[in-house]
């Protein structure tokens, strides 16, 4: 399912990522890449911040929706 | 013997402040060639070897996406530094090792400082720096640059690996990846041996990134396209054996080779996913209904200090200070000298007014960069923008737009050099192009003027409609702009969120004197030139002869001749024109020149005189037409001085001054025949 369906605090596992080459790249080098396992802290009108490896990231909607997850 | 060192680094890895605690006062900022991107460089305090440092872009990784990224791997592969030192921030060693894997790909030497050990110690945690060396193959060395542990001895390792350079050129690659891809590297190697070994490139990396498919490189190699079918053959036949891209492949093989050194050398004290302390205020600073309010008040208490009592109070003092105390020496000073009436008048009313106008706004700025940098080092800054992001989204730009944005208000200058924050090139252009139609201070005693003059009853409301007009303009112009010029969407928003932290003083001392050091430097250069020149043209005639009336003035003349191009707008009285001419050594010199050539002097926006005078040649559409017209117009020198900097390019400094103007003359010209066809005046 796509992250933006994850309810907040739960843990689910990146599966996939549909963005662009050069988003998909970026997000790469920040850690998000399949078998991470991803937490969203928080929620603003559909922003997220998530924590992957230790680190955490803002992702707008649209950079959400292209993220796939598995629970 | 000179030795250059790369510090290199995620962004909020602590290499800007280990970049200071190596360098101190030595270093100097430039921009790297082409780009806006700013370049560090200094050199290694306490060392008798010269040596030399240069702070390469905050970034992620190697792949050659973003400027940054570009930049870094250019300069590493190109200018070839003696050593690589990989600042890793050890709190987020995980993420931070994929940079370092990447580095140790390229086959130079590199070594490894794990910054922020004192966090590390007061959590308990604990990593075998001995161990993780062994399995990187790089010396991995411990500091603390925000406390000043560990800086000498890095430096002193890293100039041990420069000066015996093959014995620090990890020698044995580590394996990280799996034994199949190892095995196709293997026999790719041989084939860009040739072309890897003219460029001084390592070519078993040359030989992995051609198999990812890295495309600059291919370039920048000129590999034959025979050869690229060789390697696209090796790369097919491994994306069909794991069934997965190439370039995952190589990704998912490196945070594998990464998550297994890690769950060997640390071991972490805290366990589960107890939020932190930065996750708590998170969950208040970026609540759904607290984000907005928190961020407005924390923005109003910065813009009120900064340009409210604070900022007007220094800026009034040292206006003071210079024209007078200054001033006064220098007058008496010539006039004892029996200086010449030219030569007087150059120093008085040609330099110490241009300069003048521009120093009195130092501590002003010194003011919103403590502020900016307080912010930024905090770790609020990535917050507002991420809490701005989804409204200024809208108008086409990136949460990171609204700083630059609000600084507008106070000084164009600043603002300006602000939106160096923003990464991509197209959001930073367009923001400044937008910040400078937020009205200055300096635009202020000019709506004064005429509002005290045209407007008595509602001179509140009418100033309040500028700024409001500056803002729809400027939301306009970001939709137009957008959909015309920088076309493309606003880069997606992905920002990683630094932990919150005290920021140090040191850390903001730096930051703050350092941008003010580059504005009075920079701009300080083009206002001398500006104010040498427009005091020039508006004393002499075109016969050089030094002239009383400066309507007679080469100044004049010239204004005269503009004359007609302000006419639709209403202004056809050539001093209204000539004093838009000379407001942009300082907007708010427009008053003095109204007051000058309206024959009262030089005048104070509050001078009923003036104001009399001013209502023989306006009228009130005229004046409301004037005021919109030097909200919009092109910014002042200092301002256009920034741009040009920050832009990077002649090219976009004209568009942006030649469409503020533009706008500025359009939005003038819709007020005042608006206004004529409505039956106003």
């Amino acid at each position: 399912m796509p992250l933006t369906m994850l309810s907040v605090g739960k843990v689910a596992v990146i599966n996939g990522c549909r963005a662009k080459d050069t988003t998909r790249k970026y997000l790469e080098g920040l850690g998000i890449v399949p078998g991470v396992p991803i937490i969203i802290i928080s929620e603003m009108g559909g922003n997220l911040i998530v924590s992957v490896k230790g680190s955490r990231l803002a992702l707008s909607k649209g950079v959400a929706g292209q993220l796939t997850v598995q629970v | 013997m000179t030795y250059t060192f790369a510090l290199v680094g995620n962004p909020n890895s602590g290499k800007t402040t280990m970049f200071n605690e190596i360098t101190g006062s030595t270093q100097y900022v430039g921009n790297w060639p082409g780009v806006t991107v700013e370049k560090k460089e200094g050199k290694a305090r306490k060392f008798k070897e010269d040596i030399e440092i240069v702070d390469l872009p905050g970034i992620y990784s190697l792949s050659p996406y973003t400027m940054e990224e570009i930049i870094a791997r250019d300069y590493i592969l190109d200018e070839k530094p003696d050593v690589v030192i990989n600042i890793v921030d050890a709190t987020n060693i995980e993420r931070n090792l994929y940079l370092t894997t990447q580095l140790i790909e390229l086959g130079i030497p590199v070594i490894v400082a794990l910054n922020m050990m004192d966090v590390i110690k007061s959590r308990e945690d604990r990593i075998d720096v001995e161990k993780l060396s062994a399995f990187l193959g790089v010396p991995v060395l411990e500091a603390s640059a925000s406390k000043g542990i560990g800086i000498q001895e890095l430096v002193e390792k890293a100039l041990e690996a420069a000066q015996s350079r093959a014995s620090a050129n990890s020698c044995e690659r580590c394996k990280m990846l799996d034994d199949a891809i190892e095995q196709s590297l293997d026999k790719a190697e041989p084939f860009v041996a040739l072309p890897a070994r003219q460029k001084g490139y390592n070519s078993r990396w040359v030989a992995l990134k051609l198999l990812e498919g890295d495309e600059k490189l291919q370039e920048k190699l000129k590999v034959p396209v025979t050869l690229m079918e060789d390697i696209k053959s090796f790369r097919k036949e491994l994306e069909q054996k794991y069934d997965n891209d190439m370039e995952t492949l190589i990704a998912d093989n490196r945070y594998r080779f990464i998550s297994d050194v890690v769950a060997k050398t640390v071991k972490k004290n805290n366990k589960g996913n107890i939020l932190t302390l930065s996750d708590k205020i998170d969950k208040v600073v970026t609540n759904r209904i607290l984000a907005i309010p928190i961020f407005l008040i924390l923005m109003f208490a910065i813009f009120q200090v900064s340009f409210g009592a604070l900022g007007s109070f220094t800026v009034d003092w040292l206006d003071s200070f210079i024209n007078e105390t200054v001033g006064g020496v220098i007058k008496a000073w010539l006039e004892a000298g029996g200086a010449a009436e030219w030569l007087r008048a150059l120093i008085i009313d040609g330099i110490l007014a241009g300069m003048g106008s521009m120093l009195v706004f130092v501590p002003q700025i010194m003011i919103v960069f403590f502020f900016l940098s307080l912010l930024e080092d905090s770790g609020y800054m990535a917050r507002a923008a991420f809490i701005m992001d989804r409204i200024l989204r809208k108008l086409g730009l990136s949460g990171k737009s609204f700083i630059p944005m609000l600084i507008g208000f106070g000084c164009s200058v600043p603002a300006v050099m602000a939106a160096r924050t923003l990464e991509n090139e197209k959001d930073r252009r367009l923001t400044i192009i937008l910040t400078p139609f937020m009205s200055c201070g300096a635009r202020l005693p000019v709506y004064a003027l005429f509002a005290a003059a045209f407007f008595e009853q509602n001179q509140g409301v009418v100033i309040f409609s500028i700024y409001m007009l500056g803002i729809v303009i400027a939301v306009l112009s970001g939709i137009l702009l957008k959909k015309f010029v920088l076309k493309g969407e606003v880069a997606p928003f992905v920002m990683e969120l630094p932990p919150y932290r005290f920021p140090t003083i040191k850390g903001i001392y730096i930051h703050m004197l350092d941008r003010s050091k580059d504005f009075v430097k920079k701009a300080g250069t083009v206002i001398f030139a500006a104010a040498v020149v427009i005091w020039f043209l508006q004393s002499f005639s075109f016969s050089l002869q030094m002239v009383e009336d400066a309507g007679e003035s080469i100044l004049g003349f010239i204004g005269k001749a503009i004359v007609p191009a302000f006419a639709p707008l209403g202004l056809d009285d050539w001093r209204a024109s000539v004093a838009l001419l000379t407001g942009l050594v300082a907007k708010e010199v427009v008053v003095a020149t109204l007051g000058i050539l309206s024959g009262v002097g030089a005048a104070g926006e509050d001078s009923a005189e003036l104001a009399a005078a001013l209502q023989t040649y306006f009228t009130p559409l005229k004046a409301y037409a004037y005021m919109a017209f030097t909200l919009l117009y092109m910014p002042c020198i200092a301002a256009f001085g920034a741009i040009k900097r920050e832009m990077n390019s002649w090219k976009w400094t004209f568009f942006t001054i030649s469409y503020q103007t533009g706008t500025a003359w359009f939005v003038a010209f819709l007020i005042y025949q608006g206004g004529r066809l409505l039956g106003l005046e």
